[in-house]
């Protein structure tokens, strides 16, 4: 049957259909019925979202323009994110978030290569893969105790430097040593679970591409360079991305475990200082006002990562 | 019924029950008075039962419901620290799931929360506020006529500092003689950490109250008993050249190398085990230590003084301290009635003086308490000292101030004491903070 032999055929059932011939009833009510089972299905759904995100999510924001101990509401317009914009603390936490971004591209590039490794099947590579994700297992409260414990005063690795003539260092009384000691205890934590995700990158790769490239005289870095690192570009930009979200939203834990945000404010992160904000002040509404801050930063930090990854374009 | 529907019916009945169990439970008994307590009056076991033994708040609760059939004392020790569990009250509360009863530090910490705590003038008895003392620092605002918001209990605690004997005779000092101003007690550390192998100071500040123990003392010595509250009426300074001095010697003293050098990181919970263990001579504290201290030296093994003050201060008789028990009924509960029944029962001259039995770290609040329950030689020596403590008691800047001034006030302690905050910072940062909270409202 030709094309031309078609076109009769859709003119008259075009025809049919605007002199107003009804379509089969029974047509038209399974589409209804479906559209309605649809519905509800996704219902429950559709109410935890809005129930459990953005009610919470437009509540945040409207405290963030009042005054508030959580009974009494006093609506201030600006004047929270004014105060927080102009708070010196509120930069020096800012700045604080920025040097843990160095945890970035140290975890990546140990579950890089801690993925490349298990991809080539090392020896022992399925006794790694569960001791290098073991981490995951465990509570960021366990492993910030063991981290706190490990480089206390009278800790573990202050023996051992004891050992080689070394006075105790103060790993958590100096802001620097103790952000390195949580970006150490993030990297350990983290680099599992990234490297997993890599492996999953990895495996995804078409074989006949490595032999090829084998064939052809590629040694192991140019392989890595030139084939393994474009083909995960994808997963690369996802792991990148959810590593920096995770430094600005998630750090509460290893903080509060380990240093509690001092000496001062040095360890301080924004998480925290929401927390901090938020619960230990007469005004929530300043802690919501930061919230809705880093939620605006984080979203436009994203749209610049996914840009710069082009996770939005093929290949 | 093929598997489908039986499927289907199974996760039908599952997801029922499960949205059954997250429902609300019951109304609780109207005969269930739930109390919350930040550590203060109750004690609970390493494995976080109660310590029927010792625990006063619990030995009350179990009074209470002998003397009153049908009633049940629900008492819940929360375990954090004071900006910790703050939080949990405010968020309890918010979400209308907080205690009807709660204590917590006097003053600044319980006017803080004023909005969710209810008047107990209405129910305690004129003769009950006439017979203790301490009822103003709870006060809404401070002021003569605000609200009653907390019940003042116990007689109030004393910041001092405990010396060892052991280590102090090791070093030459006679522990009879303590040193009388604050450059002594420094130059006695030096001596100490001169000729033996110990500290002249235990500490443990990481979350900077003994700064906030120190800083008072200081404070008060050069300003009067009454400066912080005068700080929080706005008619003294938070920034006065005398909080800028405390603050430097405080600098200074966690520069000095006489305190244990790992003092900036040993959190307030574990420091009291780093004291014992006999490697310091001095350590700055409160009078609630008085048990431990008695308990790990005996008797002739350690003392008490009050922090001394600067030389040449014009209030150099001055104690730190003050009320620091307060008991709250909330304004959301439902029994207040009953809450207000437990608290008149608790203020009972009887019963405060079984705080004093059990804890032997502060005296009764009650004009009828009975003296002789007091027999700890440590509590003994802190009132004989207080008597000569002409010049008052200085009521701490964090027993003043709004809570977020507080919260503030311990961090930036723990940054001047390591130098990575300076004085002048500190006090600018604190003046900065009441003024948001206070001078702005």
């Amino acid at each position: 049957m030709t094309s031309a032999s078609l076109a009769p055929r859709v003119d008259a059932a075009s025809a049919a259909a605007t002199r107003g011939a009804p379509l089969p009833r029974k047509s038209g009510g399974i589409r209804r019925r479906d559209r309605i089972i649809g519905l509800l299905a996704v219902l429950p759904a559709m109410l935890i979202v809005v129930g459990f995100m953005a009610f919470p999510v437009a509540f945040a924001v409207f405290i963030s323009f009042t005054r508030t101990n959580g009974l009494t509401y006093d609506w201030r317009w600006f004047d929270n994110y004014i105060a927080l914009l102009n708070d010196p603390i509120v930069h020096q936490v800012f700045l604080n978030n920025l040097k843990f971004l160095v945890s970035v591209p140290l975890v990546i590039f140990t579950a890089l290569i801690v993925s490349v490794l298990l991809f080539e099947r090392v020896r022992g590579w399925k006794y790694f893969r569960i001791i290098f994700f073991l981490p995951n297992v465990l509570s960021v409260a366990v492993i910030g105790i063991m981290f706190r414990n490990a480089f206390g005063f009278n800790g573990g690795v202050n023996q051992a430097l004891g050992v080689f003539g070394v006075e105790p260092i103060q790993f958590f009384t100096n802001g620097t040593t103790a952000i390195a000691i949580i970006i150490l205890a993030l990297v350990w934590s983290g680099f599992g679970y990234q490297s997993l995700l890599l492996l999953a990158g990895l495996t995804s790769i078409n074989p006949a591409v490595f032999e090829a490239a084998a064939i052809d005289g590629a040694g192991w870095w140019k392989r890595l360079w030139y084939i393994t690192l474009p083909n995960i570009r994808r997963v690369l930009g996802f792991v990148f991305i959810i590593n920096v979200l995770y430094t600005f939203s998630s750090l509460f834990g290893f903080v509060f475990v380990m240093t509690a945000g001092g000496p001062g404010f040095e360890t301080t992160t924004i998480d925290y200082l929401i927390y901090l904000r938020a619960f230990s002040s007469s005004n929530l509404g300043s802690g919501a006002a930061l919230a809705v801050i880093l939620f605006v930063f984080i979203g436009i930090l994203t749209l610049i990562q996914t840009r710069v990854f082009k996770l939005g374009e093929e290949d | 019924m093929n598997k489908r529907k039986v499927g289907a019916i199974v996760l039908t009945i599952s997801v029922a029950a499960a949205l059954a169990a997250c429902a609300p439970a019951a109304e609780s008994d109207s005969q269930t008075l739930v109390v919350w307590d930040s550590g203060i009056l109750g004690k609970t076991l390493e494995n976080g039962d109660a310590d029927l033994e010792n625990s006063f708040i619990h030995q009350m609760a179990a009074a209470f419901e002998e003397a009153n059939p049908g009633v049940t004392i629900e008492v819940v020790v929360q375990s954090g620290g004071i900006v910790e569990n703050q939080a949990q009250f405010q968020a309890a509360s918010i979400a209308g799931d907080g205690p009807d009863v709660r204590t917590q530090f006097a003053g600044g910490p319980t006017i803080s929360f004023a909005d969710f705590y209810t008047d107990l003038e209405p129910l305690l008895t004129p003769e009950i506020i006439d017979s203790m003392a301490g009822f103003n620092v709870n006060r809404e605002g401070f002021k003569r006529d605000g609200r009653i918001l907390g019940m003042p209990y116990g007689s109030g605690g004393l910041f001092t500092v405990f010396q060892n004997h052991a280590v102090l005779e090791e070093a030459g000092l006679d522990p009879a003689n303590p040193p009388t101003t604050w450059e002594e007690l420094l130059a006695n550390g030096q001596q100490v950490v001169d000729t033996t192998d110990k500290n002249g100071f235990w500490a443990a500040n990481l979350e900077g109250f003994v700064g906030a123990w120190m800083i008072a003392a200081l404070v008060g010595g050069e300003l009067g008993e009454s400066v912080f509250t005068q700080m929080y009426a706005g008619t003294i300074p938070v920034d006065d050249p005398a909080m800028v001095k405390a603050y430097e010697k405080f600098a200074e003293w966690g520069a000095s190398g006489l305190v244990n050098p790992d003092a900036g990181q040993v959190s307030n919970g574990d420091s009291t085990a780093g004291f014992v263990n006999n490697s310091s001579a001095y350590y700055l504290v409160g009078s609630w230590e008085n048990g431990n201290m008695l308990d790990a030296f005996g008797p002739d093994g350690v003392s008490s003084f009050l922090i001394p003050t600067l030389e040449g201060a014009p209030f150099p008789a001055m104690a730190a301290g003050g009320p620091e028990i307060a008991i709250s009924v909330t304004e959301y509960s439902e029994k207040k009635e009953l809450a207000g029944e437990f608290l008149r029962f608790l203020a009972e001259p009887g019963n405060q003086d079984i705080y004093v039995e059990l804890n032997q770290t502060q005296g009764s609040n009650h004009v009828d308490g009975d003296p002789s329950k007091i027999q700890s030689p440590l509590l003994r020596s802190q009132f004989e000292q207080l008597a000569l403590a002409t010049d008052g008691v200085t009521f701490a800047f964090d027993s003043v101030m709004p809570q977020a001034t507080i919260d503030l006030f311990y961090r930036v302690n723990a940054g001047v004491y390591l130098g990575s905050i300076t004085p002048e910072d500190a006090v600018a940062q604190l003046k900065a903070s009441y003024e948001t909270e206070i001078v702005n409202q």
